[in-house]
């Protein structure tokens, strides 16, 4: 009956979709492939650490995450690694750091950490990108166990660690506060970027919650275990208002996100869900409900959580949430919501039916058994074949290293998936065919995104924790037609984040939003990518965040522009090198 | 501090009655005897045993003095002094509860278990609320292998003392002693038969061994392919995982062996529904409630279906079915919630979400039994299943 029924869908997916643009079937093009090229790249070098050999404390857990953003506007994303530490290593000569990597052009990336005056050496966690004093060069914000960074860029090649001063260091207890996620977004569309950042629990050494040992309270599946996050109190997460003058102001309290029961936030993402032009929050929380603040366009939020549907999933499970990625899965105008979840929990596809109304659709777009037994942490919705339809990345690995030793089923190194969108009604996994099963399992965490080759697809960085990251280089995604814009506020934010972005081809319209801090703790390509499939001409419609419209009717597929706010779209000037077509 | 307090509350209860019955005129007696009690008030037990040794050496057939030594002995430690003191004052008075309840307990301390069981048995008679003696006497004739009689020792204790956890534990040790033993006697008589394999396969579900779990319900199925149960086992380890077309297959073949198995059609409604094929799913998930029109789980997947497929007026019926049965199940409160919002009843919808986040909380209060073991998998319900009440086939 099953099978039957899937070829009765598969008939019906080919006679009702044949005609549109971007159906996989409809050009018969194969999905694309990504290949390993740490080595090559030169990333085999940086190793991210996280916790000593033997994960023996919750610290050592949540690993790290990285940043695809040009720091020196010269057209080609460079990375920033963000490194954690462990025990034996944080209080050593030479304590594991952050990374800045240039990208070279050439396929390469050169370690400019010392020069570009960055390596912090605290126990880091998550990055976002944003220009925060729109001066027209990316800045960033690093979260730590400990003191938070805000690295204000120079525009000269070398960053200043101003936190302190614009009051963004998130130094609130007694004990080091556990800062994860963060995002940069306007919650008031004055121009002006304000920032969320999540924190995990109120962790410190307890000596009730002891590394694993036969006595230790904490166990899985009967196996000792470094003691898990439900053994801690959640910890708030602060929405920091831009002033415009450098500084930041807390507006948790007054902005409506001080909650009860905190959270323990992992990532975080600003996205407008009910295209109202306002920047809404999701939070993922790790054992507990998510979060969902609708915001009322002055900066002031609702709670939402549990009335949207995303709080829990479809039934009511409150699950470890990890990752979340927000895009228009079937190109009804509306994002979408995807979380990744701890392991023997299904991760969650939250469709958006409008009016800030959400439904579990995991089930039927294929994605219940996706990773099922596994821990998803980075993911992300991006075009990877640009079929014209978001595929899907989840990045997996497990927390615990000691259980594979008696259920060889538990692997501490996971899969990770691509997941192919045919049509917008299923994802289905593709991994071993693009390549994935090449390389053996890691343990993954923090996933970055962006074309790091201006070649007209989407590359993939994966954190491995305790390990080198793993860079897979989209070979093949630009076979098919595509458009890639970079922003540029002038009323609105400098970088453009919040911007939604309507493209329309032969029929079909997607829509896109400018949004750096999606995935895990990681921060992406901030130009949007849109896949066209065989259409070569495209209308462009962008909705600034100040309210302003641009309209950019029959643009040329297959290039970078730059669409500057109410002024002009042109080829980005910046991308001085161009694959198009590539075999 | 506890074994004190329950020494002098004996002692205040039998020492009077027995001073006044024996006392004797010797001045010297009164002394000792006054001097013991006042020691084992102060907890100086040393001083007090020498007090009643001066005693029972001025009049050696006291009593009083007998049980009263015997009793500060087993405070002390000193078993094999209490049963020997304690058994000489049983021959004056063998009714006598507290000699007998300490004498089976300190023969239960120094491991002479079957000494233990004709005094303890004596306290049950004479006075059936004290719990300890029934403890130590289950705990005896564990001891001796004789666990179908500890088994109605604790089955008795658990009838009078049901919120006693000590009782409940030592009840679940019997259980588990007696299921082991079970077990072995099948593995002795068969180790390759049917219904080894399918313990096997249970046992190793439960400590989510899934892959050989599989293969101990394949071996059962390969051995008596129609044994009613077995299918149902492998299907619902298949269900679990979420793999809906194994699932059914195994369902199915369960429902061709023992179409009775109401359990099997609501979980082939449930893998229908998980596929979102409604028609299948309507037609199993009713069936089941043909076959028992109690059944919580049906009333609440046939519920979640009609919401899916926009008939939230009778969705709400069935969810509320599902919730009369079982009022603290957070799953269809949820669901209410949802078909609420769909019908723009924001007042209800508010209303069904406060239940769910109230009986949510309960519920992850009642996994805390679990959470130790369970990582921060917290209050997971698996189709919304796990939860409510299973009934094993």
């Amino acid at each position: 009956m099953c099978h039957g029924a899937a070829l009765l869908f598969l008939a019906g997916f080919l006679s009702g979709f044949c005609g549109l643009l971007g159906s996989a079937e409809s050009n018969q093009q194969p999905f694309t492939t990504f290949t390993d090229i740490t080595k090559e790249s030169g990333l085999a070098s940086f190793k991210i650490i996280c916790g000593d050999k033997v994960t023996d404390f919750l610290i050592d857990v949540n690993g790290e995450g990285a940043a695809f953003f040009d720091y020196d506007n010269d057209g080609y994303q460079d990375i920033y690694l963000v490194n954690g530490s462990s025990r034996s290593l944080e209080k050593s000569a030479s304590p594991p750091h952050d990374y800045l990597l240039h990208n070279n052009g050439d396929g390469t990336f050169t370690d400019v950490t010392a020069k570009a005056h960055l390596g912090d050496t605290a126990w880091g966690g998550g990055v976002a990108v944003g220009d925060y004093n729109n001066d027209g060069y990316l800045d960033l914000y690093v979260t730590n166990y400990g003191p938070n960074r805000l690295y204000r860029n120079n525009g000269d090649g070398t960053f200043t660690d101003v936190a302190e001063a614009a009051g963004v260091a998130n130094v609130h207890w007694p004990f080091p506060k556990w800062s994860m996620g963060a995002a940069f977004g306007d919650i008031d569309n004055d121009g002006l970027l304000d920032l969320y950042v999540t924190d995990f629990t109120k962790f410190y050494y307890q000596p009730d919650r002891p590394a694993p040992s036969p006595t230790s309270p904490c166990k899985m599946k009967q196996v000792p275990i470094a003691c898990a996050p439900d053994q801690y109190e959640g910890s708030q997460a602060l929405l920091y208002h831009n002033n415009g003058d450098g500084t930041f102001t807390d507006v948790t309290q007054s902005a409506g996100i001080n909650q009860e029961v905190p959270g323990r936030g992992f990532a975080v993402v600003f996205s407008d869900f009910n295209n109202e032009g306002h920047q809404d929050i999701f939070q993922a929380n790790d054992s507990g409900p998510n979060f969902f603040y609708i915001n009322d366009g002055k900066g002031h939020f609702t709670d939402d959580s549990f009335p949207s549907g995303t709080a829990v999933d479809g039934l009511g499970n409150v699950f470890g949430s990890m990752g979340v990625t927000v895009g228009d899965v079937n190109r009804d105008g509306l994002p979408d919501i995807f979380v990744t979840h701890f392991i023997d929990q299904p991760n969650t596809l939250y469709m958006n039916e409008g009016n800030h109304m959400f439904t579990d659709q995991t089930l039927p777009y294929g994605l219940w058994n996706i990773g099922y037994h596994y821990s998803g942490w980075g993911t992300k919705f991006e075009d990877f074949d640009n079929d014209g339809w978001l595929d899907l990345w989840i990045t997996n690995g497990h927390t615990m290293e000691q259980l594979e030793q008696r259920y060889p089923e538990d692997p501490f190194a996971e899969p990770n998936y691509v997941l192919h969108n045919l049509g917008g009604k299923r994802f289905v996994d593709v991994s071993d065919a693009a390549g994935l099963r090449k390389i053996p399992n890691q343990v993954g965490r923090g996933t970055a995104f962006g074309d790091f080759d201006n070649d007209g697809d989407i590359d993939v960085l994966v954190i491995n924790k305790n390990d080198v990251p793993t860079f897979w280089r989209n070979d093949g995604g630009n076979r098919q037609n595509w458009i890639t814009i970079r922003t540029e506020g002038v009323k609105s934010n400098r970088c453009g984040i919040g911007t939604r972005i309507l493209m329309t081809a032969d029929g079909a319209r997607q829509s896109f939003e400018v949004r750096g801090s999606d995935s895990y703790l990681s921060s992406n390509d901030l130009r949007v990518h849109a896949g066209l499939a065989n259409s070569e001409r495209a209308d462009i419609e962008i909705h600034w965040p100040s309210g302003l419209v641009d309209k950019y009717p029959n643009v040329k597929v297959n290039q970078f522009y730059l669409a500057r706010e109410h002024d002009s779209f042109k080829p980005d000037p910046r991308v001085k090198t161009l694959r198009v077509k590539s075999d | 501090m506890r074994l004190r307090c329950t020494l002098f509350l004996i002692l205040a209860f039998s020492l009077p009655a027995s001073v006044r019955a024996q006392s004797s005129p010797d001045e010297e007696l009164q002394r000792h005897f006054q001097l013991a009690q006042q020691a084992e008030r102060e907890g100086a037990y040393g001083k007090a045993v020498s007090e009643y040794q001066a005693v029972l050496k001025l009049k050696p057939d006291l009593v009083a003095a007998q049980v009263n030594l015997g009793l500060v002995y087993y405070v002390q430690g000193n078993d094999t002094e209490a049963i020997a003191v304690l058994r000489r004052a049983l021959s004056a008075d063998p009714n006598a509860v507290g000699p007998n309840l300490f004498l089976g307990m300190a023969c239960v301390r120094t491991n002479r278990y079957r000494e233990a069981l004709e005094p303890l048995r004596k306290v049950i008679s004479l006075r059936p609320d004290e719990s300890r003696a029934y403890l130590n006497l289950a705990l005896s004739y564990s001891e001796l292998g004789r666990d179908e009689d500890a088994l109605q020792v604790l089955q008795d204790g658990a009838k009078r003392f049901p919120d006693n956890v000590e009782m409940l534990y030592s009840l679940g040790r019997v259980y588990t002693a007696l299921l082991t033993r079970t077990y072995r006697r099948m593995a002795q008589i068969d180790p390759d038969s049917d219904r080894f394999h399918q313990v096997l396969g249970a046992s190793y579900e439960a400590r989510h061994d899934t892959k050989t779990a599989r293969q101990e319900y394949e071996k059962a199925i390969a051995k008596n392919p129609d044994m009613p149960g077995l299918h149902y086992s492998l299907g619902t380890l298949y269900w679990k995982e979420g793999t809906w077309p194994d699932a059914e297959d195994e369902f199915r073949k369960e429902l061709r062996i023992a179409p009775e198995n109401y359990l099997a059609t609501w979980k082939l409604g449930n893998c229908y529904l998980n596929q979102r094929q409604y028609d299948e799913a309507f037609t199993y998930l009713r069936k089941a409630l043909q076959q028992k029109p109690d059944l919580p789980q049906a009333h609440r997947d046939l519920g979640r279906a009609l919401l899916q497929t926009g008939d939230f007026e009778q969705s709400i019926k069935e969810l509320n079915k599902a919730a009369e049965i079982i009022p603290d199940d957070s799953t269809s409160h949820y669901l209410l919630a949802q078909d609420y919002k769909k019908l723009g009843r924001a007042a209800e919808q508010q209303r069904e979400l406060e239940l769910f986040q109230k009986f949510r909380q309960a519920e992850q209060e009642r996994s805390r039994v679990d959470v130790l073991d369970s990582g921060s998998d917290e209050n997971r319900r698996q189709d919304a299943t796990d939860d409510l009440p299973d009934v094993s086939h």
